[in-house]
């Protein structure tokens, strides 16, 4: 999983079970883009002061790998 | 002389096996009746014994499941009593006019928020501290543990919550109204989403009516879709949502013993956006201040025995709250 806050990146990889974490010391809206069977899906994600916590559901239709939120 | 001899010549086969197996007969009947008198006694002797070994038995069962309800009934008595004090103690000191320092109060709510949280709504304890802290020399850092504890319940809430229901995240803009998309600019007036429980499925509106940046609150307006027995019910209700809102306590009571809560995770009033979780879950995670309806108790009955999903039966007309 990659982070990347107008510049300011970060990142972080998924257990066994898909859960993962990353941390920055950035706020304000950020792009999450995850590297998965040589597609990377993003999504536009908000950051707050306080952890924030975004479930995802990674779909792949017909070859087109695409995350949201759950 | 000449007629003997020949009464004996004229016995054939048939009159000698009857001689022999006359007899026999009566003897084979006497052994018959016999066995068949002993096995009926040893089978009755038998089952008598079964039967006093499963009167034993039951008899024990029966004096193990009083005294266990009793053991539990005096430890829930015990516990209740000792629950009772602690809130009737805690609870004296917020109503007692005294020189309570804003530590020690924010010290009795911590207390009672982790141990009633799941009892009692404490919003407005949690509001009243926080307009007690404002304006006092530590302000921020009471604020921070005010909503610290607050976060902590909602938390252990929503694990509950989640095990038996289903939820989805959504962020809202709170200068617009509503929902951004995360691939565009563009942004939604509302989100709805199908989520099923006990075989139930709602279609779930949010919508955002207003929000307040100052206090750190949004107006929701819920709208719940439910199709069944070919007909769909709709219920809507509106309400004001905070960080003091505790998903098992403050939520919508749906038919077929079902509730619906949103809670607050986030609000950046700088930024103008907000992370809300809506959550559909069954009665039994809520509160437990909550009555059941007698009408809903009576139709899952009804349902258990018939064997029927609850979806079945017929839920009864409500508002929701």
């Amino acid at each position: 999983m990659k982070l990347d806050c107008a510049g300011v990146a970060a990142s972080g990889t998924t257990d066994e079970f898909g859960s993962y974490r990353v941390k920055t010391a950035a706020a304000g809206d950020c792009r999450l883009t995850l590297e998965y069977r040589k597609a990377t899906p993003s999504l536009k994600v908000t950051l707050y002061e306080k952890p924030t916590r975004y479930d995802l559901v990674v779909k792949d239709d017909a070859g087109k790998v695409t995350i949201a939120r759950k | 002389m000449t007629e003997e001899p020949r009464q004996r010549r004229n016995r054939d086969a048939w009159d000698k096996a009857d001689i022999v197996l006359k007899p026999v007969g009566g003897l084979l009947t006497a052994v018959a009746v016999a066995v068949l008198g002993l096995w009926t006694s040893s089978y009755l002797r038998d089952r008598e014994r079964r039967d006093a070994a499963l009167r034993e038995r039951m008899q024990t069962s029966d004096t193990n499941a009083r005294l266990y309800s009793e053991l539990t009934s005096r430890r829930e008595e015990s516990e209740s009593a000792l629950r009772k004090d602690m809130f009737t103690s805690i609870i004296n000191s917020f109503l007692r006019e005294g020189p309570a320092t804003a530590e020690q109060k924010l010290l009795n709510l911590e207390l009672l928020v982790y141990n009633f949280h799941e009892s009692l709504n404490l919003k407005p304890l949690f509001l009243h501290i926080q307009r007690e802290v404002r304006g006092t020399p530590r302000q921020s850092e009471y604020l921070s543990r005010l909503h610290q504890v607050a976060e902590q319940v909602i938390h252990k809430q929503m694990l509950v919550i989640g095990d038996g229901g289903e939820t989805f995240d959504a962020t809202v803009d709170t200068k617009k109204l509503a929902f951004p998309d995360p691939d565009a600019e563009a942004s939604a007036p509302y989100v709805a989403r199908d989520l099923v429980v006990d075989g139930i499925r709602r279609n779930v509106k949010l919508e955002i009516v207003s929000a307040d940046t100052a206090s750190e609150e949004l107006q929701l307006r819920m709208t719940i879709r439910t199709a069944e027995a070919g007909r769909v019910e709709t219920s809507a209700t509106e309400f004001w949502l905070g960080h003091f809102d505790f998903p098992m306590i403050d939520n919508t009571r749906l038919p077929h013993d079902q509730r619906l809560a949103v809670v607050l995770n986030n609000f950046d009033a700088k930024r103008g956006v907000a992370d809300v979780t809506v959550a559909l879950f069954p009665g039994k995670y809520a509160a437990l201040r909550e009555k059941p309806y007698y009408d809903e108790i009576l139709a899952k009955l009804l349902a258990a025995n018939r064997n029927v999903p609850p979806e079945a039966t017929p839920a009864p007309t409500r508002r929701p709250n």
